[in-house]
């Protein structure tokens, strides 16, 4: 289906069932009116983006005929089954996204003081206008159909240490779109910690998850987000994230592409305050036809501010990775220290890497790097390990996971970073995404971590 | 410029005197030129090929471009705020009137003369000192070829364009529109239907150019646009090194250059293609100035034949330019070398593009670009790296000075690789001259001033130092004209 039709339809098609939000709260019936007025001029800017690859691009992705659960029906989903798969199971505060519908965990009953999650379809009404103001800049799709999600919020000088987590499932027999959203909302020096996990248990069926996060960091907070994408290739995914960052702030972002379909993840940053630290990272192992693009946008406004950027990718068979990155350095942003790093591993003849990484700088009290490397695994490393009696296909795989640690050992939550390691490393040998055939091994690995 | 040198305290005050260099080749030398009415229609065309007198063939040509160049929009991708350009209101011809080709020095005009004196070219001086030869297209038509005969003894054929398709129609013919088609961009197209000169040179097999071939291309009449063309072939193992400067008078309006380099690159041939660019950059608040959008190109076609770019950009309004190298031939290898400068008002997206086919192709880009006053000075390149290129190997190096608080330096590196032997890297940093470093400087007795110009100068010696050196005093005399006030 052409991508304007299909956009079209999906415009129709909320207008046509208004009467089905009558109970919705104001805050989604908001969403939904400023994304009518948008999208129209934002389908214009999916169909002249050419930075990404033309399968990660948001007409190609949204152009399939999928279903949406406009009412709002419970789906089901083997919530057990899902935790097999090694990154769930944490001691955190669990919540699940079946589908797009948001269920809390026990776990997330009894929150601790400070912190408060609530489903955007019962947010109180003193958070409205804050839950609003923070969502800005959403992608105007995933407004428009959306019908739940997270809102978290931690208050003034709440330090959350254990982390929230958030496990995105998806299972059904008919093609699916799944709108989801989570609004952080981290009050002035709070600390959160947030996990997000996306999983499919249904091979199958093509879906699309279409997630956006909003964050919004107060002054001297600090939010680390993490998030992990363990997927089946039927499941393609359109993840946004956009925070804007106040003075002395801190953000941390890393996300891990483990197993999926195509994915197209983009970055907003707006690094608003003055002395902020911003970690961007990301890393993904990419096999058979799989494609991530990772589309990075940094804005510095403030005085003082540094940040760092690092994505790596090894791409197999006929995988495809993509990086663009843009940092924008602009005039009020005295004395910011920017580093961009991204490093790829092409370890097949059909494989592909692009790159892009950008600097817009309109400031000249700056310090700013970009750097870009595309190649292979050092020859001389794998044979010095050969002749220790390594083999080759060992040799290599040991290497890779050696290429990757860096962007895993960035990561300050300790119990994540062991796991991760882990995960790479069964990611690498090749085992299934499949919990069926590694649900105790995953168990037995990491349930003492 | 200020009248009586104060001495400036601080490396603020001393960059902010950026904006007060003068463009030195401000002059306009009354020189009867022979101007047809502005404006671009299908007669146009005719009428441009017709007072050529070229064959029907490219005629052909031209009207095929410029039936393209009507469905075509001016590219709004780059880094650049470009103001509508009326296409209509340029004259599109304007030849000195000398109907006949001057047969020597004596008959071409004293005044011309005087005006490639006073841009320190003078004809007869560099016939007999510095070896080059000099074929100068001022406004449209090739005035001047020297040392025509030495060269033709080897074979070798270094003339203007139009001479070229009288005597050498085949050659033309055969290699016209090969690496940049009409079809290729909007100002390719607008090239391609109204060329009026330029240059060609075609180095026969195994020979090697004995000088340096130079190329000095001047607007001079008002409103009217440059759009020359350049076709450069280097049969097997043949090598040359070309070399093309490029002045504008002083104007209020905005002249529009658009020109077009195509260049052949046979098997183990070896081409080095110099430009030092200085067109007007219009002035302090930006009025007048050339807008400079030339496609240049290079295929190397041919095994282990390699192709080097080198630029100094100091002038000009806007500048958009990529210099590229098209890698097909086995072993074959590209090389950019760019120096961008932009001061005032100025703006600048230039770069390259480096495209491996051939397997075992090398690449090398080294670009430094330095922004003062308000403007704009992007780098924008490609390298890609076709599925079937084994063995590819890219070093991708672009650095960025900033002078000034309100200027702005950009980096868009596109890197796209599907061979997975290949290597590729790709540096960049952006930075201000460092204080410490001044602060050496002065410690050691050396003015402010003098620093910022040795730390520039340090800073492109890189670049600098693949100039031929004949260029590369000129270069340099344009670096310190460009950032006056700042460079001693």
């Amino acid at each position: 289906m052409n991508a304007a039709k299909a956009f079209g339809q999906y415009t129709a098609l909320i207008q046509a069932s208004s009467g089905l939000f009558a109970n919705d709260p104001g805050l989604l019936a908001r969403f939904r009116a400023k994304a009518l007025g948008s999208l129209p001029g934002e389908i214009e800017k999916y169909k002249a983006d050419k930075s990404v690859p033309a399968e990660c691009r948001l007409d190609t992705l949204y152009a399939p005929d999928y279903g949406i659960n406009l009412q709002h029906l419970q789906m089901t989903a083997d919530v057990a089954a899902a935790f097999h798969c090694g990154v769930p199971n944490l001691n955190c505060y669990l919540m699940v996204v079946v589908g797009d519908v948001v269920h809390f965990t026990s776990s997330a009953e009894k929150l601790p003081e400070g912190l408060e999650i609530y489903s955007l379809r019962n947010i109180p009404k003193r958070y409205m206008a804050d839950a609003e103001a923070i969502s800005e800049r959403s992608d105007s799709l995933n407004s428009l159909l959306l019908t739940d999600g997270i809102y978290i919020r931690v208050n003034e000088s709440c330090r959350i240490d254990k982390p929230v987590q958030i496990v995105n499932l998806f299972q059904s027999d008919t093609p699916m779109l799944t709108p989801r959203r989570v609004i952080i909302d981290a009050g002035a020096a709070s600390a959160l910690r947030v996990l997000l996990c996306d999983h499919s248990q249904s091979p199958a069926t093509p879906h699309l998850s279409s997630e956006v996060i909003n964050v919004r960091v107060a002054k001297d907070a600090k939010v680390e987000i993490y998030d992990i994408e363990e997927s089946m290739p039927s499941t393609h995914r359109h993840w946004q994230l956009n925070a804007s960052q106040d003075d002395n702030s801190e953000l941390v972002v890393n996300t891990t592409y483990l197993h999926g379909g195509v994915t197209a993840n983009e970055y907003n940053i707006d690094v608003d305050g003055d002395g902020c630290f911003t970690s961007l990272s990301g890393l993904a192992v990419l096999t058979g036809e799989q494609i991530v693009s990772n589309k990075a946008v940094l804005r510095h406004k403030g005085c003082h501010c540094s940040s760092r950027q690092l994505f790596k990718n090894a791409v197999f068979d006929k995988a495809h990775g993509s990086f663009g990155g843009r940092v924008v350095v602009e005039q009020s942003a005295m004395h910011t220290d920017a580093a961009q790093t991204n490093r790829n591993i092409l370890a097949s003849a059909d494989a592909r890497m692009d790159a892009s990484p950008q600097l817009e700088i309109y400031c000249d009290e700056v310090k700013a790097s970009h750097g870009a490397t595309t190649g292979q695994l050092d020859e001389q490393a794998l044979f010095y390990m050969q002749s220790r009696g390594i083999p080759r296909d060992e040799a290599r795989r040991m290497l890779t996971q050696a290429f990757m640690a860096d962007v895993i050992d960035n990561i300050s939550y300790e119990v994540l970073r062991q796991r991760l390691h882990v995960l790479v490393e069964k990611r690498l040998n090749g085992d299934s995404a499949s919990c069926s055939t590694c649900a105790t091994a995953c168990h037995s690995n990491t349930a003492g971590a | 410029m200020n009248e009586t040198p104060t001495k400036p305290d601080t490396t603020d005050d001393i960059l902010s005197q950026t904006t007060s260099g003068e463009y030195k080749y401000g002059f306009t030398s009354d020189i009867d030129t022979d101007i047809i009415p502005a404006g671009l229609s299908e007669d146009v065309v005719r009428l441009i090929s017709k007072k050529k007198g070229e064959p029907e063939w490219l005629l052909d040509f031209r009207l095929k471009a410029y039936r393209h160049w009507l469905t075509l929009e001016p590219p709004t991708w780059a880094h650049l705020k470009i103001p509508p350009i009326d296409f209509q209101a340029i004259s599109y011809y304007a030849a000195p009137k000398n109907s006949e080709r001057p047969k020597s020095l004596d008959e071409v005009d004293p005044a011309l003369i005087d005006t490639f004196n006073r841009l320190g070219i003078p004809l007869e001086e560099q016939k007999q000192l510095s070896g080059m030869a000099v074929d100068a297209v001022m406004d449209s038509v090739s005035v001047q070829t020297t040392h025509r005969e030495r060269l033709a003894e080897l074979g070798i054929i270094f003339c203007s364009f139009s001479e070229a398709v009288r005597e050498y129609p085949d050659l033309v013919r055969k290699y016209l529109g090969k690496v940049v088609s009409y079809r290729d961009n909007f100002y390719a197209a607008l090239n391609s239907a109204v060329f009026s000169d330029g240059s060609f040179v075609y180095i026969p097999k195994g020979v090697r150019c004995p000088m340096e071939l130079s190329t000095y291309f001047r607007i001079n009449a008002s409103g009217t646009g440059q759009f020359e063309r350049t076709l450069i072939v280097a049969d097997d193992d043949a090598y040359v090194s070309y070399l093309e400067g490029c002045t504008a008078p002083m104007r209020d309006e905005n002249q529009l250059h658009a020109a077009i380099v195509e260049i052949i690159v046979e098997d183990r041939a070896e081409v080095k293609y110099s430009t030092v660019q200085n067109w007007y950059a219009g002035d302090a608040e930006g009025r007048g100035g050339v807008y400079n959008f030339v496609t240049k190109r290079g295929l190397c076609r041919g095994d282990y034949s390699k192709l080097s770019w080198t630029q100094v950009e100091t002038g000009s309004a806007i500048t958009w330019k990529y210099p590229s190298c098209i890698l097909a031939g086995q072993g074959a290898v590209g090389e950019f070398y760019s120096v961008a400068v932009t001061n005032k008002m100025q703006q600048a997206d230039t770069g390259t593009k480096m495209i491996h086919i051939g397997s075992n192709t090398r690449s090398t880009i080294v670009s430094k670009g330095i922004s003062a006053g308000n403007s704009q000075n992007s780098y924008r390149g490609l390298v890609k790296v076709a599925p079937q290129a084994e063995g590819v190997r890219n070093y991708t190096q672009c650095d960025s000075l900033l002078l000034s608080p309100t200027c702005g330096a950009h980096t868009f590196p596109v890197i796209e690789v599907a061979n997975s032997s290949a290597v590729v890297e790709h540096e960049a940093t952006t930075s201000k001259i460092s204080e410490d470093q001044i602060f050496y400087c002065n410690q050691r007795g050396i003015p402010t001033e003098e620093a910022v110009g040795l730390i520039v100068n340090g800073y492109a010696k890189e670049v600098m130092n693949k100039l031929p050196m004949e260029f590369a005093v000129e270069a340099q005399k344009l670096l310190e004209i460009t950032l006056e006030g700042s460079v001693g």
